[in-house]
């Protein structure tokens, strides 16, 4: 009878301690795959998230800093320096910053073939003029807008201003759909009808949806709070040539002149000294200006990876622990109580190393079925199991490299449970094992 | 012609504890020997030093001429030696069959119905079977292996006088029939006239019974 047949029947006909190794080990398996699943995917978003947001830091005009002047028409201005887009530029090219956004928040009036068009909000006051007020926010790179990075806005059709774009706008879907508006149409806004400012034609060219009811709390670091007047749906973004065209009679804002601008790092840990940098720059008179980092959501956000990638770590290794040493009992038990079988195989001339060859053969049978169905079965149930640790189904992929790694680190414990379960009874003369018996 | 001789044999646990020495015999083919001897006297050990199951501390055993050691002990106990227990010791997760085949590559039908096993026994789990039945499991793959010497350790020691007698028939017939060398070692002075040459260990030598 051959080695492979004597396993067989073993395994067949001693089913009980080969369905429970079966089970512990599926179990195990299963549970390693898919905590591994979700670290990777949490891995993954972290890495996601910093390309994408990394952490930004903020330029302002500091309003405390200097005095206010105020013009004929009744306009008042802080007269200490602007923010302009060569000091943007400037700021832009140190290393380390991957995108950045000036902004100039204001109000703007929209009209549709020379009608006034009314905002999303139901409180209309039946004023035209009034009733079309938006919240108007002019950009550079609207994907780089707080608004979009930090998943308030998501546009879901056309797309973002760029420091190219000229006369374009981004519209929100409530906003869009009361209104008829699609991409392409053609608008015209108007800063402030009443100061004779102009009117601009302009075509949306992008369209966005409110993906979360988080309050917009980025005006409490800022003087103005226009944005506590506005629903976001009636938020516009616009094309950052528009500021230039819109606010001709304004001297604090357009022709290259911006109230806050948002620098993106890609290394969240290079933060504070990309800012030191920055706050070297010596033709740039900081009194005028507030700099602020802004690494709040990164921070919260890796905490809770932290904590979430602790605490799989910690179920894995608990489970692995457990697991090895119930499998590890397991085996030496029943090795030491096929010391009769040892002893009656060393008796008909076989040797230590063939006898040991079977129970490791044993094994591998054993965990070659626990693997491949725990593979089957992590691919079913990592996505759920992501999901309980706030995941994207989708985003939990069993990696076959990951399989491989957990099969080759889990044949090699094995083999060494058995080999090290074989020890006490191997060393032994063959006629001590068999009186031993 | 000897097939097996043992030369100066010696086997002690300790300086102190020498459990038997001395010892000069030669063993044939053919033959029965029966060797017989108080609990704790050594046959057992002497048996199992016979069989390659241990190496003894002194001495040296001779199959057709060379030194089991030098032979192989595994490779001894494969070709050249085959043994019975007290205990039967049988693989209790495999079928008659199934345990024959375990020594050997011949059918085990055949053999397992020379030693009076049934059909529908020889696919039972060997649990199931008796005393009588079980022993004779071990018997015949003790035959199917081949080898030309039989070591068999109290073979009837927990048998009834029938089943005993049976048995001791088939060892003979395997010694004058078959023409193997067996060696008995046994309590049973009854199992030891059977034989064609008793042997009494007494006080660590081995003797020849008249």
């Amino acid at each position: 009878m051959g080695l492979l047949k004597r396993s067989f029947l073993y395994l067949f006909r001693k089913w009980k301690i080969s369905i429970l190794l079966l089970l512990i080990l599926f179990m195990v398996v299963t549970l390693t795959l898919s905590g591994i699943a979700v670290l990777n995917a949490e891995e993954q978003k972290t890495e996601e998230f910093k390309e994408a947001t990394g952490t930004s830091f903020s330029i302002e005009r500091n309003y405390g800093s200097g005095e206010m002047e105020t013009d004929e028409k009744g306009n008042t201005y802080l007269k200490s320096d602007a923010i302009t887009e060569d000091m943007i530029k400037e700021i832009g090219s140190i290393e380390g910053i991957s995108g950045y956004n000036a902004t100039v928040e204001s109000i703007a009036c929209v009209l549709k073939d020379g009608k006034y068009i009314p905002h999303s909000k139901d409180d209309l006051v039946g004023w035209d003029e009034v009733d079309s007020h938006t919240m108007s926010i002019t950009n550079i790179n609207s994907k780089y807008s707080n608004y979009f990075i930090s998943n308030i806005f998501e546009l879901v059709e056309g797309e973002h201003i760029t420091e190219d774009t000229e006369n374009s706008i981004i519209v929100s879907d409530a906003y869009a759909k009361k209104n008829n508006l699609k991409i392409g149409d053609t608008l015209t806004v108007v800063n402030d009808p009443q100061n004779d400012d102009p009117f601009v034609d302009v075509k949306i060219i992008g369209i966005f949806r409110v993906i979360t009811d988080a309050v917009d709390d980025s005006d409490g670091k800022k003087i103005y709070d226009l944005a506590a007047y506005f629903e976001y749906n009636d938020y516009v973004f616009l094309s950052n040539d528009l500021a230039n065209k819109l606010y001709v009679n304004y001297d604090d804002a357009g022709n290259g002149v911006f109230d806050v601008v948002d620098f993106y790092v890609s290394n969240p840990e290079n933060l504070d000294s990309i800012i030191q940098e920055v706050k070297s720059i010596k033709d740039i008179n900081w009194k005028n200006f507030n700099i602020y980092a802004d690494d709040e959501v990164y921070q919260n956000t890796e905490e809770s990876v932290d904590n979430s990638s602790t605490l799989i770590i910690s179920l894995i290794v608990i489970a692995i622990i457990v697991s090895i040493s119930i499998i590890n009992i397991i085996v030496f038990m029943s090795i030491k109580e096929r010391r009769r079988e040892i002893g009656i195989l060393l008796s008909i001339g076989k040797s230590k190393a063939i006898i040991m060859f079977q129970f490791i053969i044993e094994m591998m049978i054993i965990a070659g079925i626990a693997f491949t169905g725990s593979y089957f079965f992590s691919k079913l149930i990592a996505g759920n199991l992501g999901k309980a640790f706030g995941k994207v189904a989708e985003s939990v992929i069993i990696q076959n490299e990951q399989v491989m790694m957990v099969s080759v680190i889990g044949i090699s414990i094995l083999l060494a449970i058995v080999i090290l379960s074989c020890i006490p009874i191997m060393k032994r003369k063959p006629r001590i094992i068999l009186t031993k018996m | 012609m000897s097939i097996l001789e043992v030369k100066d044999l010696e086997y002690a646990y300790s300086r102190d504890s020498i459990v038997f020495k001395n010892i000069n015999v030669n063993l044939e083919e053919g033959k029965m020997y029966a060797i017989l001897g108080h609990s704790g006297c050594g046959k057992t050990t002497f048996l199992s030093l016979l069989g390659g199951l241990d190496t003894p501390t002194k001495g040296e055993i001779l199959f057709n001429g060379e030194n089991i050691e030098n032979y192989g002990l595994a490779r001894h106990r494969k070709n050249n030696v085959s043994f019975i227990f007290q205990s039967y010791n049988l693989i209790d997760y495999l079928t008659p069959a199934e345990n024959v085949s375990i020594a050997s590559k011949l059918p085990p039908k055949p053999i397992l119905e020379k030693v009076g096993l049934k059909d529908e026994e020889i696919k039972r789990n060997v649990l199931k079977l008796s005393g009588g039945q079980q022993q004779r499991v071990a018997i015949a793959r003790a035959l199917a292996s081949e080898a030309p010497v039989l070591l068999a350790d109290e073979p009837t020691g927990n048998l009834d006088e029938e089943n005993a007698n049976s048995i001791i028939n088939i060892l003979k017939d395997c010694s004058h029939k078959m023409n193997k060398c067996v060696v008995i070692v046994t309590h049973s002075k009854d199992l030891a006239k059977q034989a064609d040459v008793i042997f009494r260990l007494w006080k660590g030598k081995l003797q020849i019974e008249n």
